[in-house]
């Protein structure tokens, strides 16, 4: 008898349990509801104000871009804040730069959440997910699909137009659209692109030049001589230790080689446009398959790392600085990175990019991938939706246009205070432009305080005279640096130089995506990335070959590829 | 007899050499570790450095010592760990004893233990117990890293069990000498189970000390964050297709420093796991009954 009791209280439990979760999963349902309705009781609310604010406006008919907030307003914002350093008595929460925006533009910003920028994404899913946005923060592109399906933030279509400073729209619009399209989500503008560049993801070919000068090689121009030099540098060793040929690791979907499928006119893991104007994926195109066989038999000659598969980029950098490698595939910021140490370790390595070599009398073109990737949102119901563009705007006018020193570079301390700002974005050019005043500079001997202090190429140029100036003094830390800046924005053959080439020579393949994400995409794009990258490998690797393309083809297409051309192509 | 004998020592020699080696194995790992926090970056990123350090170097430590962050993590999470082992051992006991005793005695037994093995089997998910927490205004403070996990059925389970091992005579004789249920639990049955206990203290501790993922979601501030979620942040290798600034590029250099940072974050657990671990040996109980 009291045994059946307990049966019975067990399963009230259970069914009352399982009440419990399906209750909280429809509850989890409408988080977006309460918000919406939220939202309508505010605008519903605010309908005098809002309507006194709009005939004030017609009254004027001129909008200032930059006008103050009178009476100043409250905004909550989630940011990311990586390694900053603070003057005595600052913070994130209370600084020069808070202090700024609260005093010159009537925001005061109030951190609610800060997050180191490599978990933001972890960050911002958890906070959408559970309805609890902050008023003004910075989301990707399906998290902005997301939350625009859950009418979770403000259009913005029309605060955009009246208030955007003319600044801000020259650099927003000096992509030809891009940016504003992927912010779009049909037909309305809810968030504010941070403009960024879209060539960090364009491949060069970075080459040891004291290796090529020792063995007497000249920079390839065609496969074959890439191929040569890469066979040239095995059997030589030039640093005395055993080298590779040419740098490879396992993340293929990370850019890591895709200079080599360039060279074959292929652009793997990537959209490109073909003949009839059409969207198609890189990966499934002919040329790809030539890439990766080409690959594959550079693998069989033993030109590769036989271990690539299992070794990350950070092994490849390594074998760089080692001296055990001299030819990679990297973007123009390569020698950014601890790839300086290989200076540290050898004052004679000499560090040099050029543009891909090509298989065929073509040029090989630079993939120019998106120029907008973060958005700035509004959260639905949020009084002064413009605050985002007047952000913006001050961001383009205290820090851009005419940059305010005292918010800059601390001139003693080093300390960066304009990281603290916010909505911060930049021109698509940035830093080929940057190399283009630094090189004119530096051929024509000016001096590098000719620019201010605050500025990028204040320090590239001085760093680029420091190592001009003692080329082997390799354990000083400003020479040191030195060969940084020279590798990277220096002249000749630096990597903002290949850029730069690339151009002016339109040697660039743009991405033809006006979006940033489609449904699908968003769901299956990972699976389908995974796929490519390990068939690929298995390619290079000999476990499969040319007769396995077709079928690579056919399963990408069918798990989704065929799905999310449609929609791209609408 | 004597083949016996010798086979049975060939049998420890093969054992102990085995051992040896996977100790080794275990180790290695650890020894590098160590020999690259200690080298320059230089050596250190060219990828020589081994089982011994090259161009000996302090500097990485030197640099955690200047670096707040470090240990303003460093102490939330001995905060954590402190408050967490303290409140999760406590509910522990007071579940635990209850629920070792027969439903003769405790009428709605069946009912409380089906009741915690619902929830070991079904849990809310990441979103409703993060809308839990913020509900209940535990975020950005230290109670969001303490509470959600504080009682651990698994434990419980265990606790409860070892009680349940324990010789009913000795409940029933207390009784006899008028002892109530708490002076039992603390007089006791809590004594005799010291080394269950201690393994439950040892499980909590570790899981304390272990957690980041808890610390990313419900702190707000990268200085509120325990230690493992700060150690996270600044070891996992970023994504090479998505670096779109300079700084982020600059950030994959410091490799000597992270590692460093690794081995303070170690050094207290392993100093405490080898006075817990003797608490493991058993055999405690058997011989009190006998007395």
């Amino acid at each position: 008898m009291k045994k059946r009791m307990g049966k019975v209280r067990i399963m009230v439990l259970i069914v009352a349990l399982a009440m419990v979760s399906i209750l909280s999963a429809c509850s989890k349902e409408n988080t977006s509801e309460p918000n919406t309705s939220n939202g309508a009781k505010a605008t519903n609310s605010q309908p005098a104000t809002e309507s006194a604010s709009e005939t004030t406006n017609a009254e004027s008919e001129t909008v200032d871009p930059l006008g103050k907030f009178d009476p100043p307003i409250e905004v909550k914002i989630g940011r990311t804040a990586d390694g900053f350093k603070f003057e005595a008595g600052e913070s994130i929460d209370k600084n020069r730069v808070y202090d700024f925006y609260e005093s010159d533009l009537g925001v005061k910003l109030i951190n609610e959440w800060i997050v180191p920028g490599d978990q933001y994404a972890a960050k911002s899913n958890v906070a959408i997910s559970s309805g609890n946005i902050p008023d003004v923060f910075m989301v990707d592109g399906i998290q902005l699909r997301n939350l625009v399906e859950a009418g979770m933030i403000e259009d913005l279509t029309e605060v955009y137009e009246k208030y955007v400073s003319e600044d801000t729209k020259k650099t927003v619009d000096e992509d030809g659209g891009y940016a504003v399209n992927a912010a779009t989500i049909d037909g309305k503008m809810y968030a504010f692109p941070a403009v960024t560049q879209g060539f960090w993801t364009s491949n060069m070919l970075w080459l040891r030049q004291d290796w090529l000068d020792k063995l007497g090689l000249t920079p390839p121009k065609t496969m074959d001589e890439l191929v040569h030099i890469a066979s040239e540098f095995v059997k030589n060793k030039p640093d005395g230790v055993d080298t590779y040929g040419l740098g490879v690791s396992k993340e293929l979907s990370q850019f890591v080689v895709n200079g080599f499928f360039n060279g074959y006119h292929s652009y793997p893991f990537q959209w490109v446009t073909d003949s009839d104007g059409k969207i198609v994926y890189g990966g499934i195109q002919p040329e790809t398959k030539t890439a990766v066989l080409a690959l594959a038999d550079m693998y069989k000659a033993g030109l590769i790392d036989k271990e690539f598969g299992v070794k990350d980029a950070a092994k490849t950098r390594e074998a760089v600085i080692a001296g055990k490698l001299g030819m990679v595939y990297s973007s123009f910021g390569y020698a950014f990175s601890n790839i300086k140490d290989l200076y540290v370790n050898n004052p004679d390595a000499v560090l040099r990019a050029y543009p891909m070599p090509s298989a065929d009398g073509a040029p090989a073109k630079a993939y120019v991938g998106p120029t907008a990737g973060s958005f700035w949102v509004v959260k639905k119901g949020f009084k002064n939706p413009e605050v985002v563009i007047k952000l913006a705007n001050f961001f383009t006018e205290h820090w851009m246009v005419n940059p305010k020193s005292d918010y800059g570079t601390g001139k003693d301390s080093g300390i960066m205070y304009w990281q603290y700002s916010i909505l911060q974005f930049n021109s698509p050019l940035l830093q080929v432009n940057e190399h283009r005043r630094v090189k004119a500079s530096f051929l024509a001997n000016e001096p590098f305080d000719k620019y201010p202090n605050t500025s990028n190429e204040y320090f590239y140029l001085k760093g680029m005279y420091d190592y001009a100036k003692n080329p082997k003094d390799n354990k000083n830390a400003d020479v040191q640096n030195g060969w940084m800046y020279n590798t990277t924005f220096g002249t000749p053959n630096s990597g903002a130089e290949v850029l730069d080439y690339y151009f002016t020579n339109n040697q660039t393949m743009t991405t033809p995506l006006k979006i940033a994400s489609t449904p699908t995409m968003s769901q299956k794009m990972p699976t389908l990335t995974k796929m490519e990258e390990v068939f690929y490998t298995k390619v290079i690797l000999g476990e499969a070959g040319a007769d396995d393309f077709d079928k690579f083809v056919a399963d990408w297409k069918k798990q989704g590829g065929d799905e999310i051309t449609a929609e791209l192509n609408n | 007899m004597g083949s016996k004998k010798s086979s049975q020592q060939l049998a420890t020699i093969v054992i102990s050499i085995a051992m040896l080696v996977l100790g080794i194995v275990c180790l290695l790992p650890v020894i590098h570790i160590i020999a690259f926090s200690l080298s320059s970056p230089a050596a250190a990123n060219s990828g020589k450095v081994l089982l011994w350090p090259i161009e000996f170097s302090l500097d990485a430590y030197t640099y955690i010592m200047d670096e707040p962050k470090f240990g303003k993590s460093f102490l939330v999470s001995l905060e954590r760990v402190g408050l967490g082992l303290s409140i999760s051992c406590l509910l522990t006991l007071l579940t635990a004893y209850p629920l070792s005793k027969e439903s003769a005695r405790f009428r709605s037994r069946t009912f409380y233990v089906w009741f915690f093995v619902t929830t070991m089997l079904f849990s809310g998910g990441l979103i409703p117990t993060y809308m839990v927490v913020r509900a209940y205004g535990l975020l950005d403070t230290i109670w969001a890293l303490v509470l959600p996990g504080a009682v651990q059925v698994f434990n419980i389970t265990l606790m409860l069990n070892f009680f349940r091992g324990l010789p009913k005579e000795l409940d029933e004789s207390a009784f006899v000498d008028g002892a109530g249920h708490w002076t039992i639990l603390f007089r006791i049955s809590l004594p005799l189970s010291l080394p269950s206990l201690a393994t439950i203290a040892l499980f909590t501790m570790v899981g304390h000390w272990n957690a980041w993922f808890d610390g990313l979601i419900y702190m707000n501030r990268p200085e509120h964050y325990p230690l493992q979620t700060y150690l996270q942040t600044i070891v996992t290798n970023p994504d090479m297709s998505r670096i779109t600034n300079f700084a982020e590029l600059k950030n994959i250099s410091t490799r000597t420093v992270k590692t460093a940072q690794i081995i303070v974050a170690m050094l207290p657990i392993i100093v405490v796991y080898p006075f817990l671990q003797r608490f493991f040996v058993k055999g405690i109980v058997l011989g009190s009954v006998k007395g």
